[in-house]
């Protein structure tokens, strides 16, 4: 975008742009969501194949050489399956997580399309009546010690 | 002798009085001709201080007298501080935003892609940080504004600097005009003073007196040649015609005077010595 275009954005069309894109987000996680479910079961369920026959094995308590090495191919089997559960379960929170975060960025969008963005508007409203701007201001702090 | 002869032979067969008015008339000259060096020093003074001024190398400006105005110094003067007033709003300006404008648009741009790109690629921001993002965008774009709004004052400035470094052309080309005019009224009075020491010459070795008799050394202007003033030309002449420095110390004594012996007596290196002392002898 170009610098006069920037320039003739309104808050009000900024909030729509934020709440129109929030929404296509919101509308996508579902699908992601459901997607991410199949995939943390299938990791949980080859998780625990796994491991009942890592536990197996161990049970039988057999030296051989054979046993040993079965035994330790299903501990490596179990160590990458565990891995992978560990991975889609980090996923599907993830995608929770931002499907919280969207519906209450929607909300607050959508209180603040209202017209009650003001008090986000105040360092905009100091430098127009010819004030600081927040970088000046945060320079003069840290060259003043930290006084406010 | 064929040498003295061809000095003055333009003058041989000339009456005393002619070559009296002659003597009169290049020593007026010779006097115009140092007034008129002084005054392209003081300009030429003028003229260099202006230019240092101009460029920031000298903090003061020129003392200009009446005598010494110039329309082009004058000008010079008058833009500098339009100039200075210029780059002082500027200054105020950018220290009240502290981001360059470019840098303004640049990230004026980046949040709004920020906050508004719809792509399955690129991960929302968190309500914190569109917050963040939402509120500083109307700063950078008030900013913006401020900036759009001074371009006014930033042309300014431009075309005050543009038409200053013009002024400070002329004053240069003026300032190389009097270097030249400097050396061609050094090289004429020199030619004046040597025609006028060549009349006299002539007045003395046929016995007449030059038309004006040079007056003796006042005692005012001994006081002023030993507070270390300058002297004019007349007074100078009047001094050598009058016995030189020797002749104007024995006349005027002044009471700086047993200062300067003695100051002089400090510079010589010799070591100083008391008398010998000697035993005394039995005889004595």
């Amino acid at each position: 975008m170009q610098a006069n275009e920037l320039l003739s954005v309104t808050p009000a069309e900024l909030i729509q742009a934020i709440l129109a894109r929030r929404q296509s987000v919101a509308s996508r996680l579902p699908d992601d969501l459901e997607r991410r479910q199949e995939e943390n079961n299938r990791a949980y369920a080859l998780t625990k194949e796994a491991k009942a026959h890592m536990d197996a094995l161990t049970e039988q308590g057999e030296t051989t050489k054979e046993t040993q090495e079965s035994l330790q191919k299903a501990r490596d089997t179990y160590e990458e399956h565990e891995q992978f559960r560990r991975r889609s379960s980090s996923r599907l929170q993830t995608i929770k997580n931002n499907i919280n975060d969207c519906q209450e960025a929607i909300e607050f969008w959508s209180a603040l399309a209202e017209g009650e963005w003001g008090h986000l508007l105040e360092d905009a409203e100091r430098v127009a009546s010819g004030g600081q701007s927040s970088f000046a201001r945060a320079k003069q702090q840290t060259e003043g010690g930290g006084q406010p | 002798m064929s040498k003295k002869s061809s000095l003055f032979a333009d003058l041989e067969g000339k009456e005393t009085g002619d070559v009296e008015a002659m003597y009169e008339k290049a020593l007026n000259r010779l006097s115009s001709l140092e007034e008129n060096l002084v005054d392209l020093h003081m300009k030429k003074k003028i003229h260099s201080e202006t230019i240092k001024y101009a460029v920031n190398k000298s903090s003061e400006p020129p003392v200009i007298n009446e005598r010494h105005a110039d329309d082009v110094i004058s000008l010079a003067l008058e833009q500098k501080l339009e100039f200075d007033a210029g780059l002082e709003r500027r200054d105020k300006l950018v220290n009240r935003l502290l981001v360059p404008r470019h840098r303004v648009v640049h990230t004026l741009g980046e949040f709004y892609e920020n906050l508004t790109t719809n792509s399955a690629s690129n991960e929302p921001p968190s309500l914190a940080a569109e917050i963040e993002y939402f509120s500083r965008f109307f700063e950078l774009q008030a900013m913006l504004k401020c900036y759009d709004d001074q371009q006014q004052v930033l042309s300014e400035l431009n075309a005050l600097r543009n038409s200053l470094l013009e002024t400070i052309k002329s004053v240069n080309k003026n300032d190389r005009r009097l270097s030249q005019l400097i050396k061609q009224t050094r090289a004429s009075s020199r030619e004046q003073r040597s025609e006028a020491g060549r009349l006299k010459a002539y007045l003395e070795k046929n016995n007449a007196s030059p038309v004006v008799p040079v007056p003796p050394p006042t005692p005012e202007m001994g006081e002023r040649l030993l507070a270390g003033e300058a002297l004019s030309m007349e007074e100078f002449a009047s001094m050598l015609e009058h016995g030189g420095l020797t002749e104007l110390g024995t006349s005027t004594p002044s009471p700086s005077k047993p200062k300067q012996r003695k100051k002089n007596s400090m510079r010589k290196t010799q070591p100083l010595r008391g008398n010998r002392q000697r035993s005394k002898r039995p005889s004595e």
